[in-house]
């Protein structure tokens, strides 16, 4: 570690400023992961517009704030009202509620924020030490390299993230031609702008983030908000768990943590590295840590009844996955989840470029997110235990009160970041395709990985075949790429390959 | 969902066959072996194999799930409502800028979500523009839409 340099990214956080953007990130993150409905990619990009405003990294590690504070937030609804604030923390319910329906809310949220905080800081350790090592060796590759690992970052995205292979597919491929307009950088031809100077540029991200992930979002909760009113069941959509009146205590006792440490430490390491493998998320990790948690216990028909483990498994499992998922994002430029590819896009809007560069020429940026992640973290612990008892009221917030905000937020974020009316045509048109892309299993995610990731894509795709005066047969001359190519086929092929695997296990073929 | 299934399969195939023919008229080479319209080229081809695999599995696939948007449904209906009210909302904004545009959506927005409180409906939409105001404006330094013909 280069020490000048960590004390100079350290002097650049450590201001007033600094710590108060992350703060700001972290409590905005809190209060709309809470919020049942607000994922935390909604989150990020509806405070997306801010990061530009914001001077210097701090608008990236506001971001980061959100990233973090938002999954975290997600478990106070789970827990309090058995329904999860983001997909991440639905295994979380499955002893949270228990908990805090048997008079114990404080606990059960004291377990859940010392989990999260021990999850996220645990991964920035991870985050610190790999994500460096991982640049120096990502040195050594080259133009092809890079493109395999663009295909497979896409290939493991859409076969996770959609129920349909095909349609997750075509969401990535739609986002790799997306990339595709504007000016190509390597001859300089003008590709799909149809004759207008606004789509020279390339579609702008933020309002597309803007409308794919909160505007299409704030459709389907009005969706969900007709039908549950037509269900006559609006009133009691939630069961609010209140401590029966008892002063609840937040802080985790010595028992509980005794009871928690291997389960922390476990779930912690299975979170980043899920975190660290692209396309996964923390909705998988919970559930992988959740299970695993209960494989390794001893009493395991204690899960289920609001058992603490029950909770630290999840919780540890999701927030680890913030770091373990910046690994590829920061050393190969390749974003582990949605999440990460809006993270991606703020850095470069700041100008800097994620990839072994950023770990020799702009060293010092690397550092400060670094930092940002452990101050974000902590961050996220001091206001869990000292302002959780007030945070609680947000979940109480009614969907139909939420709505036009997310609206508002939509259009003003949008114009503020470029002040143009296009943006705005693009944040709705995006919105609505969002919307009916969602309801169909077309994945969005794809669609914004393949979008971010396809210029790298194209210019090392085509770098390769130039190089190579157009023998694309010395492929098989770079092993890596091979193997990051074989695996990204045998990840599109997983799902048939599973069915084949599912026949033969039931006979099918011996009867035949 | 088959109907639907077909109907994405349809714009899928038609959007890679237009981005194919245009892709071939971007004709620029860095080089012999690849132009600027290879890449999209590629990609297109890809695409147009997705919709037809998709169209392929759609119709020979048993087990196709049920749609997830009931047209005919009440909910169906209040998206439709809201996208038009967005659609409106966005050219309210290009001319009667942020601000006004708000004060007169929020309210509509409320209503249309089943809020009936009147004072209430005022109250959240004064307190939207103020912290709208406070934290774009005054905080951040930056600008909101204005009205177009100021």
């Amino acid at each position: 570690m280069n020490v000048s340099v960590f004390l100079e990214a350290a002097r650049e956080i450590f201001t007033l400023y600094g710590i108060a953007w992350v703060g700001i990130g972290v409590l905005a993150g809190i209060l709309l992961g809470a919020m049942p409905g607000i994922s935390t990619n909604m989150a990020i990009s509806l405070l997306f517009s801010l990061c530009y405003t914001i001077d210097g990294t701090a608008g990236v590690s506001m971001l980061l704030g959100i990233y973090c504070g938002g999954i975290y937030g997600g478990s106070i609804s789970a827990i309090l009202l058995n329904t999860p604030g983001t997909p991440a923390n639905a295994a979380t319910m499955l002893d949270g509620y228990p908990m805090a329906k048997r008079g114990e809310p404080g606990r059960a949220l004291g377990i859940s924020t010392m989990s999260s905080g021990f999850g996220g800081l645990f991964s920035a350790v991870c985050l610190m030490l790999f994500s460096t090592l991982l640049a120096r060796i990502s040195l050594k590759f080259t133009s092809l390299e890079y493109c395999a690992f663009a295909v497979f970052g896409i290939s493991i995205i859409s076969s996770i993230a959609s129920k349909s292979v095909i349609k997750g597919l075509m969401g990535g491929v739609i986002g790799l031609l997306a990339s595709c307009i504007g000016v190509d950088s390597l001859t300089g031809t003008l590709r799909y702008t149809f004759g207008t100077t606004y789509l020279m540029g390339g579609l702008p991200l933020i309002p597309l983030l803007i409308g794919l992930f909160a505007l299409s979002q704030a459709l389907v909760s009005v969706e969900e908000l007709v039908k549950n009113s037509s269900n006559e069941n609006e009133g009691a959509e939630y069961n609010f768990v209140k401590g029966g009146g008892k002063k609840q205590r937040f802080l985790p006792t010595r028992k509980d943590i005794k009871a928690c440490i291997p389960t922390l430490l476990r779930s912690s390491i299975i979170g980043t590295v899920i975190g660290a493998v692209p396309g996964t998320g923390g909705d998988i990790s919970s559930f992988v840590c959740y299970n695993e948690a209960k494989r390794w216990s001893k009493d395991k028909e204690k899960f289920g009844t609001g058992c603490p483990e029950g909770i630290a498994a999840p919780e540890a499992g999701n927030n680890s996955v913030s770091g373990g998922a910046m690994i590829p994002m920061l050393s190969l430029g390749i974003p582990g989840d949605s999440c990460t590819a809006m993270l991606l896009g703020a850095l470069m809007i700041k100008g800097i470029s994620p990839g072994p560069t950023l770990f020799t020429s702009d060293l010092v940026y690397a550092y400060e997110i670094f930092i940002s992640m452990f101050i974000a973290n902590g961050l996220m612990i001091v206001f869990g235990f000292l302002l959780l008892r007030y945070v609680i009221r947000i979940v109480m917030i009614k969907s139909k009160h939420l709505i036009p905000i997310i609206v508002v937020l939509c259009f003003v974020g949008t114009y503020s970041f470029n002040r143009n009316y296009g943006d705005l045509v693009v944040m709705v048109a995006a919105g609505i395709i969002g919307y009916f892309a969602s309801k169909h299993h077309i994945s969005l995610s794809a669609f914004v990985i393949g979008y971010i990731l396809g210029t790298m894509a194209e210019s090392n795709f085509r770098r390769f075949i130039y190089i190579e005066e157009g023998n694309i047969l010395a492929v098989f001359h770079r092993p890596i790429a091979v193997a990051l190519f074989a695996i990204a086929l045998v990840t599109l092929l997983s799902p048939m390959l599973k069915r084949v695997f599912f026949w033969i296990r039931e006979g099918r073929f011996s009867r035949r | 969902m088959k109907i639907a299934n077909y109907i994405i399969s349809g714009i899928m195939g038609a959007a890679g066959v237009a981005f194919l023919m245009l892709s071939r008229t971007y004709t620029a080479a860095m080089d012999s072996t690849s132009t600027a319209g290879t890449w999209p080229g590629i990609l297109s081809w890809i695409l147009i194999g997705l919709a037809v695999l998709l169209a392929l599995t759609n119709t020979f696939s048993k087990n196709i799930p049920p749609s997830a948007v009931n047209i005919h449904s009440a909910e169906f209906r209040a998206v439709l409502i809201m996208i038009g009210a967005v659609l409106i909302y966005m050219l309210s904004y290009r001319f009667l800028g942020c601000l006004i545009t708000n004060a007169v959506f929020i309210p509509f927005f409320l209503y249309f979500l089943g809020e009936r409180n009147k004072k209430l409906i005022v109250i959240y939409d004064i307190c939207v523009l103020a912290a709208i105001y406070l934290v774009f404006e005054v905080v951040l330094s930056s600008k909101l839409a204005p009205l177009s013909f100021l």
